[in-house]
């Protein structure tokens, strides 16, 4: 079949349209190779990178409002724990305060009431004193008036003894 | 899936259409009474087919008998006296009757091949100007040819070049894979044009975009590829003199299936249409006229069927066909660490394997 | 004689290359629908096999071809 021998065959090797193909194909490749694609590499290489690094930054950034959001959370909950130290501290000096005071209160009414006490005991025991030597006064002029009624001296004595006697027991 | 049914229907038809083709341009040789020029329209010519069936005569130039010849074209080569048409079609020399040894003349395939890389080239260097000047570098591509282009340009960087090559040497082969891509694409659209042929039904074509993949990939190999060929690691001495050929015989058979993949794809499609069509004249010789034009609405409706078929696979085999090359030159400048995790080449072939 | 021969090839080879290329299809949507994430991944393996078979596919086809045109007779 002649399509198989002839120059042009279906299954046959053509050294000179290979010699062209072969040639023209490298001629080619090295002129893409070298010329036309390297720019649009870098081009597109460089795009790519920016969307990553802009990818990247917001990223960043992104954690960085976090973190900024995440230590005023953190400032606020420490003010409040401050406010409530000072609130505590504050309440816990009042108490103090009124405590002293109510002692010193107690204290004072205490100091009143012994001294009105020490107060008592002394106008008591002047009282008793002077009672002591009204009686003893009275006594004598009581003596007086039965000496001088003439009564037994021997018995007079006597009561006056008695009397006394009584008297200091009664004490 | 498609393949197969595709590939059996087109054997079927090769089989039921070309034989009484040939059968019949075998009967009557001289009077070339086969319908339809079959073959011829896959096969290279000397000639550059335009849209009206007009020709446009190609200029030979080519090496015989230790000197150099330049003619406008076949004719003129014919009417100079010194070459005569030979036997089997092409030309001789009419001296001594031996055929040319070194043809260098432009054929309708050179043409095609020249054009798709032209095109590749205006369209890349088009877009480059355009990233140069700052769309595309500094804010998004603009317009829809930027846009297919910058599309299909990271399709082969992505999902060709980075996915099957270590990731530190990916970029150098960027380029290639592109170049091989769209010129291929560009050859197998332009077989789609009715009085157009595609170049990649060409062997020979087929054959040295292979062999520079081929040489491509050796170049760049690695030590550890060439130990992995000759001297494979972690079998023992007595295995390598089964293993080491059969690894020589791999580094050819790779580029081989390479070209015969494509060739034998692209080469079916058009026979496969230039037989379904040609079944209207069949059926007309078999069973008269009628009948031939009726069952014509069939064939044609099958032709539309199979172009949609065609324009696909055309895509499909310049995927192929880069994805291929960008597998075995991934596979050659890869350092092997002996654990094939990690590459998505090694799991490849392992899935391949348990296919099989 | 080699016409009989490359149909009887041809038959064989689209047989041996549907049953391939089956249970290439069969795998890869089994492994799709128990891992759908790993669908590209999957999607590029099965293609790359689908790859490997066609090309055997193909020389036995050409094989055929030559058988059937006569070559070398």
């Amino acid at each position: 079949m002649h399509y198989f021998l002839n120059g042009n065959a279906l299954l046959s090797f053509d050294t000179g349209f290979g010699f062209w193909v072969f040639f023209t194909t490298i001629v080619f490749l090295w002129a893409m190779n070298k010329w036309l694609v390297p720019p649009i590499m870098s081009a597109l290489k460089e795009r790519e990178d920016r969307i990553r690094e802009s990818l990247e930054t917001a990223e960043k950034a992104l954690a960085e409002a976090e973190k900024i959001s995440r230590n005023n959370e953190k400032a606020l909950k420490d003010a409040e724990i401050t406010a409530q130290k000072i609130r505590k501290e504050a309440l816990e000096d009042a108490e103090k305060v009124r405590n002293e005071r109510i002692e010193k209160a107690t204290q004072d009414a205490e100091k009143l009431l012994e001294n009105a006490r020490l107060k008592i005991e002394q106008e008591k025991k002047s009282a008793l004193n002077e009672l002591r030597n009204h009686v003893a006064e009275l006594a004598v002029q009581s003596a007086t008036i039965i000496i001088k009624s003439e009564l037994d001296k021997e018995k007079s004595r006597h009561l006056v003894d008695s009397f006394i006697k009584d008297l200091s027991k009664k004490n | 899936m498609i393949y197969v049914v595709r590939r059996a229907l087109a054997t079927l038809f090769f089989l039921i259409v070309f034989g009484p083709v040939l059968l019949a341009s075998n009967a009557d040789t001289e009077q070339n009474s086969a319908p339809i020029d079959v073959m011829g329209k896959v096969t290279d010519h000397d000639y550059f087919e335009l849209i009206f069936g007009a020709k446009v005569y190609l200029p030979r130039m080519f090496y015989s008998g230790g000197e150099w010849y330049f003619f406008r074209d076949t004719y003129s080569a014919l009417d100079s006296g010194e070459f005569v048409r030979g036997e089997e079609g092409g030309i001789v020399r009419a001296d001594t009757g031996e055929s040319i040894a070194f043809d260098l003349s432009i054929t309708s395939h050179l043409i095609y091949l020249w054009l798709s890389l032209i095109l590749t080239v205006f369209i890349t260097f088009m877009a480059g100007r355009k990233y140069k000047k700052g769309i595309g570098r500094d804010s998004e591509p603009k317009g829809a040819l930027l846009n297919i282009f910058e599309t299909l340009f990271v399709f082969i960087r992505d999902q060709i070049a980075k996915e099957f090559m270590p990731k530190d040497k990916y970029e150098k082969f960027v380029p290639f894979l592109f170049t091989i891509f769209m010129c291929i694409a560009f050859m197998n659209l332009f077989g789609l044009l009715p009085w157009a042929a595609a170049a990649t039904a060409n062997l020979t074509v087929t054959a040295t975009l292979a062999i520079i993949t081929f040489l491509v990939t050796q170049l760049n190999g690695t030590k550890d590829h060439w130990k992995h060929v000759f001297v494979f690691p972690g079998v023992p001495k007595w295995a390598l003199i089964i293993l080491t050929p059969v690894e020589i015989l791999g580094l050819f058979t790779k580029p081989f299936a390479l070209a015969i993949r494509l060739f034998a794809n692209m080469l079916s499609g058009k026979i496969m249409i230039v037989c379904i069509l040609g079944l209207i004249f069949v059926f007309t010789e078999l069973f008269g006229a009628a009948i031939g034009v009726t069952s014509g609405v069939f064939w044609v409706l099958l032709t539309v069927a199979l172009y949609f078929l065609k324009a696909l696979v055309a895509l499909i085999q310049a995927y192929v066909f880069t994805l291929l090359s960008s597998v075995f030159i991934g596979m050659a400048i890869e350092e092997h660490n002996h654990d094939h995790e990690d590459s998505s080449v090694a799991n490849a072939k392992d899935v391949a394997l348990q296919n099989h | 004689m080699s016409f009989i021969a490359a149909g009887f090839g041809a038959g064989i080879i689209a047989l041996a290359a549907a049953f391939g290329i089956g249970m290439i299809g069969k795998s890869s949507v089994e492994s799709i629908a128990r891992q759908p994430e790993a669908a590209g991944d999957i999607r590029g393996a099965m293609l790359l096999t689908a790859v490997f078979i066609e090309g055997v596919a193909l020389i036995g086809a050409i094989v055929c071809i030559i058988l059937a045109l006569g070559i070398g007779q």
